[in-house]
């Protein structure tokens, strides 16, 4: 299955770039945001209740919200770049931390942040005539639709995403401690406000790399195959990245045949109604 | 050698707490509800801040780290883990995790202790069950089973026989005499069930008002005692194997 997943994403990559024209580095931008994503997901797989991934919650929203607004002061794609993991670690202290939102409540949020980027959009394309579509349409690509040439910052990307799975299995054991609660991680004399906080670091890492790399087309979570916990056998989790994977380098094809303006919009409405059809109507033991 | 000296229960009227527990001994907090048990429990654990001097050996509470702590203290106060889709196998296999190192898989020796916790709690069949699918009496056999294989030097444990049936409670009382039987591993629980601790323990102390009202042998436990600190009329007999107390009420009292 993983095997057949990894074809189909090397056919629609390879497609993309003879056929229709895409850079070459547009895939291996896809393939790392897609990867960062996956990891998102392994992140959440710990908390044994559904959480909506990085464009549901309303991450992607809020980064391309702030995205908006640096692009006003600062008119270069790499600085914005650059910049955009902060609003990233903001988001994520913010919402999980300090405001300590359940997974629901979440959901409602992402909702309300995505509609408040839509209105917020509307209004830039009514208010202001010198608005071009082409920003959005490029943040929603990220930065393999952003010119930003080169295969060596996406190969490195994905690099470091592997060496984060790499370690993520290896630290399975202690990762699933974590996922048992405050008394059953510190009683084991590990430190769980510190652990705590280098996941809420590593979720903004992850989420801006997927927002970067792919825009808003590495999030395939609410679709993807969904095992929870941290002991995920390896031909599982091989299977898992290969799907996500695929979705990514079938959107990159996608928006490469028409407008990311159009795709994004479609695959929003499609992996929301699948995670709500999914998820709400689970009963969750302690929940 | 775990010993207390003047501490303070966060408690308003509750009087400095001084006594000491022998190592291999195995001792039961018992008293009213409110009187300080689970309170006495949690500070000696180090969750909950409590003026005076605690001491494991020659060590100062305070002064174990966090790396150190599971060698000196198991603490179970009866919560579940908040993920309920882990195996009971995995759960139990993570209490050994402090004498693994990061980042390595747990050894052969773990999962032999692994085993023979699995065994002595009679938890074979469930092994690889979903904590959430568990029956509950097996869940809190798991809990107390959990503390147990961390191997700790004390060994604190809030209500281990809450929600047990009649076996499960002959397993867990035979296996925390087990646990104490090389004479190096202590133990300390509270108990809602004066007859368990009486069956148990080596030593009761009876909690009232924050402080320790009486300290007295399993054997020494009586109707009077029970009435003067639980303000309930029982009749009290003795087991005809060790002579201990067995509690009963009066049926429609």
């Amino acid at each position: 299955m993983a095997f057949a997943f990894l074809l189909a994403a090397g056919a629609f990559a390879v497609l993309s770039v003879l056929a229709l024209g895409k850079s070459p580095a547009a895939p291996l931008w896809f393939a790392s945001g897609a990867y960062a994503c996956f990891l998102l997901g392994r992140i959440d797989a710990l908390d044994p209740r559904p959480t909506p991934d990085y464009i549901h919650s309303g991450s992607a929203a809020f980064l391309t919200i702030c995205a908006l607004i640096l692009w006003r002061f600062i008119r270069m794609p790499a600085i914005v770049a650059c910049l955009l993991p902060l609003p990233a670690l903001l988001f994520e202290f913010y919402t999980r931390r300090f405001l300590a939102i359940g997974r629901r409540d979440m959901v409602s949020a992402g909702v309300a942040l995505n509609v408040i980027f839509a209105v917020l959009t509307l209004f830039l394309f009514r208010a202001d005539p010198r608005f071009d579509a082409a920003v959005i349409s490029t943040l929603f690509s990220g930065l393999a639709g952003a010119s930003i040439g080169g295969l060596a910052a996406p190969a490195v990307l994905f690099f470091i995403c592997t060496a984060a799975h790499v370690f993520t299995r290896r630290a399975a054991p202690e990762l699933a401690l974590l996922s048992y609660g405050r008394a059953h991680f510190e009683g084991a004399g590990l430190r769980y406000d510190i652990a705590r906080n280098f996941l809420l670091c590593a979720r903004a890492a992850f989420s801006a790399t997927s927002f970067l790399s792919a825009g808003w087309m590495a999030g395939t979570a609410p679709v993807g195959p969904e095992h929870r916990g941290a002991n995920i056998p390896p031909s599982r989790d091989i299977a898992a990245l290969a799907q996500y994977l695929c979705l990514a380098e079938l959107l990159l094809f996608a928006s490469a045949l028409a407008d990311p303006l159009i795709v994004v919009p479609l695959w929003f409405a499609v992996t929301g109604g699948f995670f709500l059809y999914r998820n709400f109507r689970r009963i969750f033991p302690y929940d | 050698m775990i010993e207390l000296r003047g501490v303070r229960l966060p408690m308003g009227a509750g009087g400095p707490l001084s006594f000491t527990l022998e190592t291999g001994s195995i001792t039961a907090l018992i008293g009213p509800s409110g009187s300080g048990k689970s309170l006495l429990l949690a500070a000696i654990a180090r969750r909950l801040a409590a003026p005076g001097d605690i001491r494991i050996g020659d060590r100062p509470l305070a002064r174990i780290s966090s790396r150190e702590y599971p060698l000196y203290i198991a603490y179970s106060d009866g919560s579940v883990p908040t993920d309920p889709s882990g195996t009971l196998g995995d759960y139990l296999l993570l209490a050994r995790i402090h004498l693994k190192r990061f980042l390595h898989p747990f050894g052969e020796h773990h999962v032999q202790a692994l085993d023979s916790i699995v065994d002595a709690f009679d938890l074979g069949e469930y092994r690889h069950t979903p904590l959430g699918a568990l029956p509950s009496d097996a869940l809190r056999r798991a809990l107390v089973a959990c503390a147990l294989l961390r191997d700790s030097e004390l060994l604190l444990l809030d209500d281990p026989a809450a929600g047990l049936g009649i076996r499960s409670l002959g397993i867990v009382q035979r296996a925390l005499a087990r646990h104490t039987m090389q004479g190096d591993r202590t133990v300390l629980f509270a108990s809602g069930d004066l007859s368990f601790a009486a069956q148990t323990a080596d030593r009761i102390l009876i909690m009232d008002g924050g402080r320790v009202a009486e300290d007295l042998a399993p054997e020494a436990l009586d109707a009077d005692i029970i009435r003067r600190y639980f303000n309930t009329e029982v009749l009290v007999s003795r087991n005809i194997y060790n002579g201990r107390p067995e509690v009963h009420f009066f049926p429609g009292t």
